[in-house]
């Protein structure tokens, strides 16, 4: 097994898209090889050595390490199928987008449409997230469908939109429409924004604080340490279903009291 | 350029060629009796056929520029990147311009018509065409809920009615009639539609029956290259397959000199059983029964394929139903006195019952209805994408490919349809009756479908020996469809093992039939309703022959 360090010779004037750098794809190369990797500048496929230093370790599990200031850098672990990959620093858009198994951490913030669509595996950012974080891509009503990701800081709109299942849990504060139109899995909120829910008609979303409820969301009673989604939550929350502005609307929302 | 394609195994049964070895000789873009000095090009023990023929496909125009934007995420299903000189791309079941002309040649088809042209949207229509590269094209204009044309049938003026039909066609560029969901469509500006030949349109007082017969005389009045194309009432309904039966009959006695007088589309969304989706059969048989009875009608199939495309039709009222359906997400337009589409996802999943069945009938009624009257077509992308049709010819040639396909759909299938019962298994001759000859012969298009002399040299060699062929092993033929060896446009080889060697431009077909009419007849009344409800002017709706790449005039007399 083996770690594959990757510096980043300067932050490029343009953004880098390093989709197939992945664990399972330096697994086997030579460093050479690695280093001929192709990433996306602009409208130019260039090669991986041509804007990071490479370095090669002993690892227990492969991993690839990203380290400097990776917000000009996209889609970082996109369709990551296994293995881990480490930002020391901020991370661009697109971080983990479609990831199916693996874990990814970053130490600080992440771009828009991280987590996009993803079905496994497990991702921590320690900063802030963008928005469209966990989102079904453009279009898709067939959203996030697995996996669990873990934001310490704050994220953007659209939380987990078309959301089918997984876990999201936001410590800081979600912008409007946290988990609009979900279907399923289950949202953890300590600070919503308005609109959270919108359009939602299955799944559970679990908040501290939420600055308003939509009309669409009737007020089912209070429950103590409820289980939700199959997970059990210490204290007494008042329980919303809806949003009914939907037919056959199922969705949960917590909110503590 | 003159091409000699030595010792093909050859179908073309326009000639009566069934499987003979020979050469064809080409020059000058035309079949030859003999050529000279010619590249030769050995072709021993490969498929030899005309090139494929796709008499319904939407490929361009509003409807399938609105399934682009209703479906960004069909676009990232598959995304092409420039390469050897050809455009990027991308798109599945819409899938964007270049794509579609280089997907066709791949095939091997060289000539494709897109079937529901609103005519107000025909300059956006032929300007995408126009984008097209690689086949050959036309449009048929939509009649189906069109004033003018209900306005002088229910007034039973019936040479104005004649010189709207030609004047439209001229005006659109478009190559004949096609009419959907008749009556439905501008009934479905009330929140109505019509589940009866003989029910009434809203304010007009014209049934579906009188919209259909009306157009089928004015096109065998007005001699078209080809004859009324319908889209039935009530498609995808539950018991539609009375309606359906009851449409064909209306042409039983509407004989026409030297092709059918109505061609039905998609004949597999209209020949279902049953009184809601919990009773829901196959009715494939019996509306076959009266396909082979007919002598005046001609069809397309509408196979279904399994899995994610995009519906469009210019049968509005029809999506909105599937939207309730579906509950996904929907897009309706009103072309103003013309017409209504839609559009929506569908998903053909082989675990559901209904969509199993449909994937049974359309098999069924190739399989049933006598092949010189059978088109093949998955009225792309409403029952599946175009490329898909090696498919079709799979479980049409392999009883094996469909018992492998039946042992992995929903288990009532077989008590629901007569597919399983079915054992016939097309012959090569028939694939190239069903995929060339036919559809070219329905459009009325003499130099194409076929190999004789003087005919268009569009010609597709596939990578397979015909004569060895096991239907068991359909899955090398489903491989060696996909991929032509070489396709022939014109003359040129424009694909060569499978890949593009050469991107042109082909030719719009459109009728001219003004030379039949008197123009003044109408006159008043364009005037007057163009001025009155029209949003644009009427000499801003009139498409320039300037405006077609390159135009392909068909006159008329
Ligand atoms: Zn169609």
């Amino acid at each position: 097994m083996r770690e594959l360090i990757l510096k980043l010779k300067e932050k490029p004037d343009i953004c880098l898209e390093v989709e197939g750098i992945l664990p399972n794809v330096i697994a086997e190369k030579s460093l050479e090889e690695i280093e001929n990797l192709p990433i996306q500048y602009g409208n130019k496929r260039v090669k991986l050595s041509e804007f990071f230093d490479a370095y090669v370790e002993k690892s227990e599990t492969p991993r690839i390490i990203f380290d400097g200031d990776m917000s000009r850098v996209k889609r970082i672990g996109w369709k990551l199928d296994g293995g881990e990959i480490v930002v020391r620093g901020n991370a661009g858009m697109y971080l983990g987008a479609f990831m199916r198994e693996g874990k990814i951490v970053v130490e600080g913030d992440v771009g828009h449409f991280s987590a996009l669509n993803m079905s496994g595996g497990t991702i921590v950012i320690n900063g802030n997230a963008g928005n469209y974080l966990c989102a079904s891509y453009r279009g898709e009503w067939r959203g996030m469908s697995g996996g669990t990701v873990i934001v310490k800081g704050n994220v953007g709109k659209e939380l987990g939109s078309y959301m089918r299942g997984g876990k999201i849990v936001v410590e800081g504060t979600a912008d409007e429409f946290a988990g609009v139109c979900m279907r399923g899995g289950i949202v953890v909120i300590n600070r919503a924004k308005a609109r959270l829910g919108a359009g939602m008609i299955g799944g559970a979303i679990v908040v501290n604080e939420v600055e308003e409820l939509l009309p669409g969301f009737l007020e089912e009673g209070e429950e103590e340490n409820p289980e939700i989604e199959g997970e059990k939550f210490e204290g007494r929350f008042k329980v919303f279903s809806g949003d009914h502005a939907e037919r056959k609307a199922k969705g949960k929302i917590y909110v503590r009291l | 350029m003159k091409l000699i394609l030595k010792n093909g195994i050859v179908y073309d049964p326009a000639n009566g060629i069934n499987g003979e070895r020979m050469d064809i000789c080409i020059k000058d873009g035309k079949i030859v009796e003999k050529v000279r000095f010619a590249k030769v090009i050995d072709v021993s023990n490969k498929l030899v056929m005309p090139a494929g023929f796709d008499i319904h496909s939407h490929i361009a125009g509003g409807k399938v520029n609105v399934g682009r934007l209703l479906r960004p995420e069909d676009s990232l299903r598959r995304v092409v990147a420039r390469r050897n000189g050809l455009r990027s791309g991308s798109g599945y079941s819409v899938p964007s311009v270049h794509l579609i002309g280089y997907d066709y040649a791949r095939l091997g088809y060289t000539t494709v018509i897109t079937p529901a042209m609103p005519p107000l949207l025909s300059r956006h229509t032929h300007h995408e065409l126009n984008e097209i590269p690689m086949i050959d094209k036309a449009a048929f204009p939509l009649y189906d809920g069109n004033w003018f044309v209900m306005k002088y049938i229910s007034e039973e003026k019936y040479e104005e009615l004649k010189a709207y039909v030609a004047w439209l066609l001229w005006a659109t560029k478009g190559y004949s009639v096609k009419i959907t969901n008749p009556g439905g469509t501008e009934a479905w500006g009330w929140r109505k539609n019509v589940h009866d030949l003989d029910e009434e349109v809203p304010y007009f007082g014209v049934t579906p029956k009188e919209i259909i017969t009306s157009l089928v005389d004015v096109c065998n009045d007005l001699n078209l290259p080809h004859s009324v194309h319908l889209h039935c009432n009530c498609l995808g309904e539950p018991g539609n397959y009375e309606i359906t039966i009851k449409t064909l009959q209306l042409v039983r006695h509407k004989d026409f000199n030297g092709r059918q007088s109505l061609h039905v589309t998609h004949l597999q969304f209209h020949s279902y059983g049953g009184d809601s989706w919990k009773t829901f059969e196959s009715k494939a048989d019996e509306v076959a029964k009266e396909v082979n009875k007919n002598d005046n009608v001609i069809i397309d199939t509408g196979n279904v394929i399994f899995g994610d495309t995009t519906t469009m039709t210019a049968d509005a009222p029809m999506e909105y139903d599937l939207y309730l359906l579906t509950g996904l997400k929907w897009v309706n337009k009103d072309v103003e006195l013309e017409t209504a589409p839609g559009v929506t996802p569908y998903i053909y999943s082989p675990k559901v019952l209904v969509n199993a069945i449909q994937w049974a009938v359309g098999l069924e009624l190739a399989l049933l209805i006598k092949p010189e009257k059978v088109i093949l077509t998955t009225d792309s992308p409403n029952g599946g994408i175009f490329t898909n049709y090696p498919k079709v010819i799979a479980w049409l040639m392999s009883k094996k490919a469909r018992d492998d396909m039946l042992a992995k759909v929903h288990k009532s299938t077989e008590h629901r349809t007569v597919l399983p019962s079915i054992d016939k298994e097309y012959d090569f001759y028939e694939i190239a009756m069903v995929t060339r000859t036919n559809p070219a012969k329905s459009a009325g298009m003499p130099n194409k479908g076929h190999l004789g002399v003087g005919a268009d040299a569009d010609i597709a060699v596939y990578d397979i020996n015909p004569l060895e062929f096991d239907p068991k092993d359909y899955e090398k033929l489903e491989k060696a469809l996909s991929n032509a060896y070489l396709t022939i446009k014109g003359g040129e080889i424009i694909v060569k093992e499978g890949e593009i060697v050469k991107v042109t431009h082909g030719r719009t077909f459109w009728v001219d039939a003004m030379g039949k009419i008197d123009r003044s007849l109408i006159e008043k009344d364009l005037d007057y309703y163009f001025k009155r409800y029209y949003s644009v002017s009427l000499s801003n709706y009139v498409i320039g022959e300037n405006e077609l790449r390159r135009s392909e005039r068909i006159c008329v007399n």
